[in-house]
């Protein structure tokens, strides 16, 4: 960790430096490339930092996508610009593809590594709990809705239950609500949730790949089957007399 | 010919050690293109007969005979079947699916009783009723004795052999309620139907064929 000192003001970064990969930049001497997210504090290519225990001169040559070290946007400079600002050879970390025991080197697979960076997982933690909650407390509200909606309508059963109407058309038709509310609404809020990931501001850590709203969007299908099934299990064992009753009440 | 007989109706319902009889041995025949009215004071078991004739709810005695068929001994999915192809319902309340058009309402009841959906017998019905301009209305743009009306096209699409009318314009004003009736009674005539109304106005017997007055579960008149 450090910090680079701009014409006007002092970025605070996690400097990295590499050698010889295809995963991470790799900036020539007196050059750094940043994390994307310095580009909405007004850093652009070509602007001066100075290093300020070193006097180090270094010029953006780039930027990165979300490249962060717990929450510090990424600086990359080279191997030589490192050992100036730090004043080491010996690497901090290795970064290989596979996990491999090197004598001499502790090895970490990458959760591991992640869990290792101070207050990582007591904060991942609360986050997942919150996040998990509200999927729950949602999952609920919209198994809820469903029940409620279709017991909301016993009447209307009870009289289709009279005219004739099979108990499993009318699961079909309840099945059939259901799916076209649910792939509506999660039409509608995926498509929101995936544009609020464009929107947003870069410094606002939100992160939603698609492949998290699709299963997300899953689950939801199923509470809302379970949801519209319950009613109708409800509706199945009631009486048309009864429900029509119920209803002109 | 009669079409519908009922032999003797008993129904007695047990709220805990106390035994009521609803029903006290009832005869009563309805038939083809008239309209028969129940008429008696609330608890005189009128509406009771109604739902027992309709398959609705069980027989604690008695026959009812419809085509030759006593319903008190069918099963249940044999009740369904004949409720689907042979009967028509009207209820107090409308109950429309809120989700399906006046037209949809329809074509739904013709499916139910397994007819082929037929739009020539649609368009006559809804002329009939005066809900032509209304066909892609969903219930909620409908007024209350438009809704009605819909539920009157809904119970007569399929031809039924007997109709069931349990106070239908309870709900609705006086110049509503005659309209209504008229309808009910124009329909019958035309389809052919039986039609059994239970109605507590006085007013609506004009229209029937057929007075019926119930008193504490047995008929009077």
């Amino acid at each position: 960790m450090g910090g680079l000192k701009g014409e006007e003001r002092k970025y605070s970064l996690a400097f990295f430096t590499t050698t010889s990969s295809s995963s991470f930049p790799q900036p020539q001497n007196g050059e750094v490339i940043l994390d994307q997210s310095l580009k909405t504090e007004g850093v652009a290519v070509g602007d001066m930092f100075e290093h300020p225990q070193t006097g180090e001169e270094l010029e953006v040559t780039g930027f990165v996508e979300h490249e962060r070290f717990n929450h510090a946007p990424a600086a990359f400079v080279s191997e030589q610009t490192f050992k100036t600002m730090f004043r080491m050879n010996q690497k901090q970390v290795l970064f290989t593809k596979e996990q491999k025991q090197i004598s001499g080197l502790e090895s970490f697979s990458k959760s591991d590594f992640l869990a290792s960076i101070p207050s990582y997982q007591a904060e991942q933690m609360t986050l997942s709990m919150i996040l998990w909650f509200l999927v729950l407390i949602s999952g609920m509200l919209f198994a809820i809705f469903f029940y409620m909606m279709n017991v909301q309508k016993t009447g209307m059963f009870g009289i289709l239950k009279a005219i004739g109407i099979r108990t499993r058309e009318l699961f079909y038709m309840m099945w059939a609500q259901m799916l076209v509310l649910t792939i509506l609404a999660l039409f509608l809020s995926g498509t929101v949730s995936q544009a609020a990931g464009f929107l947003l501001p870069e410094a606002m850590p939100y992160d939603l790949p698609l492949s998290t709203t699709l299963t997300l969007s899953a689950l939801f299908l199923a509470v809302g089957f379970v949801g519209s099934t319950l009613s109708g299990l409800r509706i199945r064992q009631i009486k048309p007399l009864e429900a029509i009753q119920q209803g002109e009440g | 010919m009669r079409t519908f007989q009922l032999t003797n109706i008993r129904k007695t319902f047990r709220n805990g050690d106390v035994e009521e009889e609803v029903l006290k041995g009832v005869d009563l025949s309805i038939n083809p293109g008239q309209v028969t009215a129940l008429i008696g004071a609330s608890g005189s078991g009128k509406s009771t007969l109604l739902t027992i004739a309709a398959g609705l709810q069980s027989t604690s005695q008695g026959e009812i005979v419809f085509h030759g068929q006593n319903l008190a001994t069918c099963k249940e999915e044999e009740l369904r079947k004949i409720r689907a192809e042979a009967f028509g319902f009207i209820f107090q309340s409308s109950h429309l699916v809120p989700f399906l058009t006046v037209e949809e309402q329809l074509s739904m009841m013709l499916d139910v009783a397994g007819k082929h959906k037929d739009e020539t017998s649609i368009s006559s019905i809804l002329d009939q009723v005066g809900l032509s301009h209304r066909r892609k209305a969903y219930p909620a743009s409908l007024s209350g004795g438009e809704k009605q009306r819909a539920a009157i096209a809904r119970a007569v699409i399929h031809q039924p052999s007997v109709l069931f009318a349990d106070e239908p314009t309870a709900s609705l004003d006086s110049k509503k309620s005659q309209e209504v009736m008229g309808l009910l009674k124009d329909m019958t005539r035309n389809l052919g139907m039986a039609t059994l109304l239970v109605t507590h106005e006085e007013d609506m017997l004009t229209f029937a064929d057929r007075v019926v007055r119930m008193e504490d579960g047995k008929i009077v008149v």
